[in-house]
């Protein structure tokens, strides 16, 4: 095959490629979130929210709000945390993001429900000398989910070589197809 | 010749990729072509196609890679684009309106690049310069899917209007034998007649 064939062929599944980043990357400009589709990793929202879950995020300008679900960064930690906000303060009208205090806990129903846990201060969740967290911790707060089909992310995660099993078979599929 | 050995290249990759992988194997190493399954016509067109090349550029016409030229710097434009929207090396706010520009960047080529491709290229394999006091030309070929009539045209590139094109239109049995193999001899005197039919047509237009 000459280099002129080659490199279009190249280009072909480059942009087969690409238009898959940047679908992901115009979801995240419209969502205003920095992952707008997480999978849920731990229980610990059980039975809302189950391990494998995948949950649909905005972030928007849209104030938190107590009782929504939003998914945070703590520093020092790798993986996102899922957790019900509890408290907002808002200490003054216009606050910056850095300013409004938020607490949340693990508990599946909007507060008023089980006592048992305490919130995630008094979990030692957040980081050394944390308090609150803050609108620049939260990636966004959840506005739909899909029960279970982010097993399969699950499982690629723990287990790398389904990974790349799957990117062969498909890398396999699309240098062979006849277009 | 070089050409002659690229162009045969493609059709034996093309098969080969095929059910046929084993059989292209021993063939190649004897420096026999490959048999093409006689129900992929893409394969079948694409064989056909690249003897055409060979014949029009052996008959004194240079290929004019313009078109593949606009069609790979498109092509790495936009994806250039893409890799700068995923690894732009700042924080995600301040991002913010970079990434918007990519995305919008990369929608604006890619639209582009098929506008292009529809257009300008359409059904046409192969672009020539103009031959010494001829004209440039371009070669395109139909080969419906569960059809076996191969459909080649010779026009002018660019068109003009109201210009006749010489075509050739056969089944592909006069040229596949049985085993799927090209015999070249009848299509070449095919071509080069529709290549001359072409030739004195300009003459007459002019």
């Amino acid at each position: 095959m000459n280099v002129r064939q080659l490199m279009l062929q190249t280009l072909n599944l480059g942009l087969i490629i690409t238009s898959a980043l940047i679908i992901w990357k115009s979801l995240i400009l419209w969502t205003g979130s920095e992952s707008p589709v997480v999978v849920v990793l731990s229980g610990s929202m059980e039975p809302a929210y189950y391990r494998g879950d995948i949950l649909f995020l905005t972030m928007g300008r849209r104030p938190v709000r107590v009782g929504e679900v939003v998914v945070f960064n703590i520093e020092g930690r790798d993986i996102p945390i899922v957790h019900r906000v509890v408290k907002v303060h808002e200490r003054r009208p216009g606050a910056r993001d850095e300013e409004v205090e938020i607490l949340t806990k693990a508990c599946p129903t909007p507060p008023g429900g089980d006592a048992n846990y305490g919130n995630d201060y008094e979990g030692q969740l957040y980081a050394d000398g944390q308090r609150w967290l803050n609108r620049n911790h939260i990636m966004g707060r959840v506005i739909g989910f899909l029960p279970s089909v982010g097993r399969v992310t699950i499982i690629m995660n723990d287990q790398p070589i389904v990974k790349y099993l799957l990117i062969g078979v498909l890398a396999i599929f699309v240098l062979t197809s006849k277009e | 010749m070089a050409r002659g050995a690229s162009a045969k290249t493609p059709a034996a990759a093309g098969a080969a990729l095929a059910a046929a992988a084993g059989k292209a194997g021993e063939a190649a190493k004897l420096g026999k072509k490959t048999p093409i399954d006689l129900g992929d016509t893409a394969s079948l067109k694409r064989a056909l196609d690249d003897c055409v090349v060979q014949v029009v550029t052996d008959g004194g016409y240079e290929e004019d890679h313009f078109v593949s030229n606009v069609k790979i710097a498109l092509g790495t434009v936009t994806c250039l684009l893409a890799l700068v929207a995923q690894f732009y090396p700042k924080k995600w706010l301040a991002q913010w309106w970079v990434l918007l520009a990519c995305v919008l960047a990369y929608g604006a080529c890619t639209l582009a690049l098929n506008v292009f491709i529809t257009r300008v290229e359409g059904e046409v394999f192969l672009f020539t310069r103009p031959r010494k006091g001829g004209k440039a030309l371009q070669a395109s070929s139909k080969l419906p899917r569960f059809s076996p009539e191969y459909m080649l045209q010779l026009e002018t590139h660019p068109k003009a209007p109201n210009s006749k094109l010489a075509s050739l239109e056969r089944s592909i049995a006069s040229y596949f034998d049985v085993d799927g193999f090209l015999v070249e001899a009848p299509f070449r005197a095919d071509v080069l007649r529709t290549l001359r039919a072409f030739e004195s047509q300009q003459k007459k237009a002019q």
